[in-house]
């Protein structure tokens, strides 16, 4: 080592910092390779679009499907049957709601502010439409898009696409479906 | 007199004739040679320590033993990891027993961990005179990395049972990590291999609890050992040295290299001014200190065999990704971090933080990282090393109390007084019926 102010390179201290950042690549290289191998470039999960059946047995009210983890409202009046579909995944930290409305919010005149849904892992409440009502979830359960599938007429929940509040999925009977979106 | 001496080497034939073949034997034997030839005699009384920290060595070693017999048996699959356990608890010959003793071993590492950390504290074991170069602070920072590497052990290792614990233990552990902002999503995706909790997530924990953290918990271990050797043995001989300083006997270490973790140097360490205390405050280490940790792992063996032989571990219903349980509650370690997290959403203006976040990683980084600093910054005098509730840390130990207190009863508030959808109930108020679901 030179112990003047002499900041000439020589062969000694360029090989030593050319080692240096040699091994200092190949051990960020080999970081970043252990890193990146843990984060999967193919999936083999269930596909996030979901069939849940036609129409017809699909049952009046709140239904919960399973593979979907989506509750399904159904309500039919006239000719005319509104169908949506609400996540099951409380927005707190991911546990499957439960559909706790009461018997007498299900007949009569529904109170807007009442319980719809409760987690049973931290106590959030959500009213009939996903809003919260008390407990820790930060935001509304998310609605999804629901369509009917051209090939068999089922039909199909996105729950990789969510749509705003109040977007439900119109059917108008009558000899043909006719289907428009409102 | 004869007789006693002759029935006494029936259990323990070792007794050194000169100090010499006393400290030879520390030297010449590797299972001896983490300890000093000699070692204070406060040391080794009851009172100073509870042992807290050998105990809760012994224990990891009991998990260590159970654990690799335990993997033999147990299949790391979704579809057959809860029915290895049931084979485990019902067909395996003493399976049940072995499993409980992890389990219960792994409760008690967690809960002496911890008391430990409280001797540390109340006894200000974690800084020594620094005049003489002291670093204890550092093993204070190793012990807090073991007590989180502990909590992680006991973290993966419940969910490996596949059961209804395991499964929502993951759940809400994966969204804890993606509540975190900007890295969150990530995490989860590293953390559970997917965007779905499933085979990938069970062989990442796996692997997590199996080789992964043991190695880091016996490297940072190894190391706070090593540490604790240089810096001259337990805090009471700090006291002890000091103590001799003070009445003008400055003690005068003999010159000496010293090892540094990547090589050797020159200087002192702390541990030979110790061993230049007089003859009467001193012990051999063999056979004064082998022989209570002998009795040390002896009694632990026995204390966790003898509550596992009537507590069992518990294994819930298979995991149900359908429907979390009703209440779902996390071991009582973590039984405050779950009530944390449910009681800390916060709405400021329009914007809400998910109290994921805020109980399940800010509250703990900061009191960790308040924990970490705190010998920094601890201005009590050197006359507090080494002594239970000194008096001029009356206000550093009730702060630490108040602390110790409320994480206390979180846990009893969420074990005790929290029912079906999280809500409170007076203790022995019955709970309402819960639908059956799906």
């Amino acid at each position: 080592m030179n112990n003047s102010a002499n900041q000439e390179s020589t062969r000694r201290s360029f090989l030593a910092k050319l080692s240096l950042w040699i091994g200092g690549l190949a051990a960020g290289g080999s970081v970043f390779a252990v890193v990146r191998s843990l984060i999967p470039n193919v999936l083999y999960e269930p596909s996030k679009k979901v069939k849940i059946g036609t129409l017809d047995f699909i049952p009046e009210g709140v239904t919960f499907f399973k593979d979907a983890k989506t509750f399904v409202s159904k309500h039919s009046s006239g000719g005319k049957t509104k169908i949506h579909a609400m996540s099951a995944i409380c927005t707190h930290l991911g546990c499957i709601v439960q559909h706790t409305e009461s018997e007498e919010s299900k007949g009569g005149i529904k109170d807007k502010s009442s319980v719809g849904f409760s987690c049973a892992c931290h106590g959030s409440q959500f009213t009939i439409d996903g809003d919260v009502v008390k407990g820790p979830a930060p935001e509304p359960l998310p609605w999804f898009a629901v369509s009917i599938s051209p090939d068999d007429g089922q039909l199909v929940v996105d729950t990789s696409r969510v749509v705003e509040k109040q977007k439900a999925l119109l059917v108008l009977k009558s000899k043909h479906y006719n289907v428009r979106k409102v | 007199m004869e007789v006693f001496q002759r029935s006494r080497r029936l259990f323990w034939s070792y007794s050194p004739e000169s100090a010499r073949e006393a400290s030879d034997s520390v030297v010449r034997n590797f299972l001896f040679h983490v300890l000093p030839a000699y070692v204070t005699r406060q040391s080794l009384s009851l009172a100073t320590t509870f042992w807290l920290g050998t105990i809760t060595w012994v224990l990891f070693a009991i998990l260590t033993i159970t654990g690799v017999i335990l993997m033999f048996l147990y299949v790391p699959s979704v579809e057959r990891a809860y029915q290895s356990m049931k084979d485990i608890e019902f067909v395996v010959s003493y399976g049940s027993i072995l499993r409980s003793m992890h389990r219960m071993a792994a409760h008690g590492m967690v809960a002496l961990a911890f008391l430990h950390m409280m001797r540390i504290w109340y006894t200000k074991a974690y800084s020594g005179p620094r005049k003489q170069g002291s670093k204890r602070e550092i093993n204070w920072l190793i012990g807090l990395v073991l007590f989180v590497l502990t909590l992680a052990l006991s973290y993966t290792g419940y969910l490996l049972p596949w059961d209804q614990l395991a499964y929502w233990a993951l759940v809400i552990g994966a969204n804890v990590a993606k509540s975190a902002p900007l890295v969150g999503e990530k995490m989860r995706e590293i953390l559970i291999g997917g965007t779905e909790i499933g085979q990938n997530t069970l062989i990442r924990f796996y692997i997590l609890h199996c080789v992964a953290l043991p190695i880091l918990l016996v490297i940072a271990g190894a190391y706070h050992m090593w540490r604790l050797r240089r810096d001259g043995g337990l805090a009471v001989t700090d006291r002890l040295t000091l103590l001799q300083d003070a009445q003008g006997e400055e003690l005068k270490p003999s010159p000496t290299k010293t090892y540094t973790l990547l090589g050797i140097k020159e200087g002192t360490t702390l541990s030979v001014r110790s061993s230049a205390l007089q003859d009467s405050l001193l012990a051999r280490a063999n056979p004064e200190l082998t022989i209570r940790l002998l009795i040390a792992i002896l009694l632990t063996h026995v204390v966790i065999l003898g509550v596992s032989l009537y507590v069992t571990a518990p294994l819930e219903a298979p995991a149900n990704p359908l429907a979390p349980p009703n209440p779902a509650k996390a071991p009582w370690y973590f039984l405050w971090l779950q009530e944390l997290i449910a009681d800390t959403t916060l709405k400021v203006g329009n914007y809400v933080i998910n109290g994921g976040f805020v109980g399940g990683i800010l509250i703990p980084t900061i009191a960790l990282a308040v924990l970490a600093v705190w010998p920094f910054l601890d201005r009590s005098p050197d006359a507090a090393i080494g002594v239970w509730f000194h008096r001029s840390r009356w206000l550093q130990n009730v702060l630490f109390s108040v602390g110790v207190i409320i994480v206390i009863g979180l846990i009893i508030l969420a074990a005790y007084f929290r029912g079906p959808f999280w809500n409170l109930y007076w203790f022995g108020e019955p709970w309402p019926q819960v639908p059956k679901l799906y």
